[in-house]
């Protein structure tokens, strides 16, 4: 069997009088894609930025690698260690995972310096690395987000996230901007690279058809609530929730 | 129980359309059977019957109402496939059970080889070598060299189900589930795929395979598994098996 990468347990986050996530427990496996689906509003980006330590979370339990450690009850400067170097994410907003203000290569840049990165030359070269394995044109390494097409900046965030050999990528509605054939040629790369690096990830999407193409096992969450999992064809083929049926449903 | 690879019982299926009043639809009743090593189980029944829904129970695509399908795979406990975790079915499915479509899911702009090459890379297998046995496997199922660089989404029906086919035999699965393999293929690459899956049964995997073609049916099967309502269900060994 495959270790297990990251266990959560009983995660609830609550707004005021609004609970966004209620109870969710499951484990993340080495090298496998688990797809998050669900309508908007279910509670998916906050789970995910939940264990990215963006939110703090109101009650729960996350463990990495098997370690006994609750890693919601590290300091905030173990936490950032955690972060920059195990760990991904690309959100649906560009604009909330780069900084428009300084360019594409600085953004990665960035991360690398985080993670204590100090040789220029060993940066740079990690760069091109970085950028050839994204399929981002070097050319484009000096210019600012704001010059780059949807696909590039989503790119550039998977760059950065990649920057330090992370264990786990998320990824938050990663396409959802992007027009169909540009969101293919991302889907492919972040196939690739989970072939070709086995790192493990989380993908939340609204799309079905998204899903079916890279995740391994789904959640399907519905008012904060995992109310059903199982294998993607499983999902597809086979729904028991009448929530997952009518998400099946209107699929096609 | 040393020589037995699968053993199913008392499963059943029965799906709950919840968007159509609750309405219940029977998938099949009460199943029992015993698989040895290297046996060949065939399945026979009507349209509707439930032949598909059983191969997809075992391989879960599908959650079986009830009963069980316990596996004992070489070298690892048994485990009942029926109730297991998602994990380990995941696990058995790249390593150990070979599976069939009756109809084939291109993964778009995947090539022909590279969708049989991951198979067996899955399976552990380093990328040079699955290359190699991937091209093998292909041409052994008569797919033209000129066709391993284009995507199956161009290719005829009876090709792309040939790519179906390579991708399950490649891995030489102890488990091989076949759900009417050889519909869309002609009578020359029908012979092949049959001597093919023979090839393995040689190298001792065990298969269950649903077949409309009667005759086709009597050279594949040591055993026939007749589907149908709760009398007809029926286990019976094949007089004269290949
Ligand atoms: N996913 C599903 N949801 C609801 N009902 C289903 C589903 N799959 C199969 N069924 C129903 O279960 C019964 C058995 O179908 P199944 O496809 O297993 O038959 P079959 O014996 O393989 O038929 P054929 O020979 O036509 O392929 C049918 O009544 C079918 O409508
Ligand atoms: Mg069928």
């Amino acid at each position: 069997m495959r270790k297990c990468i990251l266990r959560i347990e009983g995660l609830t986050k609550i707004y005021g009088s609004t609970i966004a996530v209620v109870s969710v427990s499951f484990s993340l496996y080495q090298g496998e894609i688990l797809g998050v689906v669900g309508e908007s509003g279910s509670g998916k980006s906050t789970l995910v930025q939940s264990l990215y330590f963006d939110i703090t979370p109101t009650f729960g339990k996350a463990y990495l690698n098997e370690e006994k450690k609750n890693i919601f009850e590290l300091n905030s400067q173990e936490k950032r260690k955690l972060k920059n170097f195990d760990m991904g994410m690309v959100y649906q907003n560009p604009y909330l995972g780069l900084n428009f203000e300084i360019t594409a290569g600085g953004n990665v840049a960035e991360k690398l310096l985080m993670a204590d990165w100090r040789n220029y030359s060993h940066i740079r070269n990690r760069l091109t690395y970085l950028f050839e394995k994204t399929e981002l044109p070097l050319n484009r390494m000096d210019d600012f987000p704001s010059t780059l097409s949807g696909g590039m900046q989503q790119r550039i965030q998977i760059a950065k996230a990649l920057a330090n050999n992370p264990k786990i990528l998320f990824l938050d509605e990663p396409t959802s901007g992007l027009d169909l054939s540009v969101q293919a040629r991302f889907l492919d790369l972040v196939k690739k690279i989970q072939q070709e690096l086995r790192i493990s990830m989380i993908l939340v999407s609204h799309d079905l058809g998204v899903i079916r193409l890279l995740a391994d096992r789904v959640l399907v969450m519905k008012d904060g609530r995992i109310i059903e999992s199982g294998l993607t064809d499983q999902i597809l083929e086979d729904p028991q929730s009448s929530y997952t049926q009518l998400l099946v449903n209107s699929m096609l | 129980m040393e020589n037995v690879v699968l053993e199913v019982k008392d499963l059943r299926k029965k799906f709950t359309l919840h968007l159509l009043e609750e309405k219940e639809i029977v998938g099949f009743q009460s199943v029992s059977f015993t698989l040895k090593r290297g046996e060949f189980l065939g399945i026979a029944g009507k349209s509707g019957s439930g032949k598909s829904s059983l191969i997809k129970c075992i391989y879960r695509t599908y959650l079986s109402t009830s009963g069980k399908i316990i596996f004992y795979p070489n070298g690892r406990n048994s485990v009942d496939l029926a109730t297991c975790l998602d994990e380990e079915i995941i696990d058995l499915r790249y390593r150990k059970i070979g599976h069939v479509s009756q109809f084939f899911y291109a993964i778009p702009r995947v090539s022909c080889l590279d969708i049989v090459t991951q198979s067996l890379v899955q399976q552990g297998v380093n990328i040079d070598e699955a290359k190699k046995s991937a091209k093998n496997m292909l041409s052994c199922l008569l797919i033209p060299d000129k066709l391993f660089d284009a995507h199956p989404s161009t290719f005829s029906g009876g090709e792309k189900q040939r790519v179906n086919i390579a991708r399950a035999l490649v891995k030489e699965p102890e488990l091989l589930l076949l759900d009417e393999p050889t519909a869309s293929l002609d009578k020359v690459s029908r012979g092949t795929v049959l001597e093919e899956i023979f090839e393995l049964k040689k190298k001792g995997t065990s298969a269950i395979g649903v077949f409309h073609d009667e005759k086709e049916l009597r050279s594949f099967a040591d055993k026939i598994l007749v589907m149908g309502n709760e009398r007809e269900i029926k286990v019976y060994e094949n007089d004269n098996p290949r």
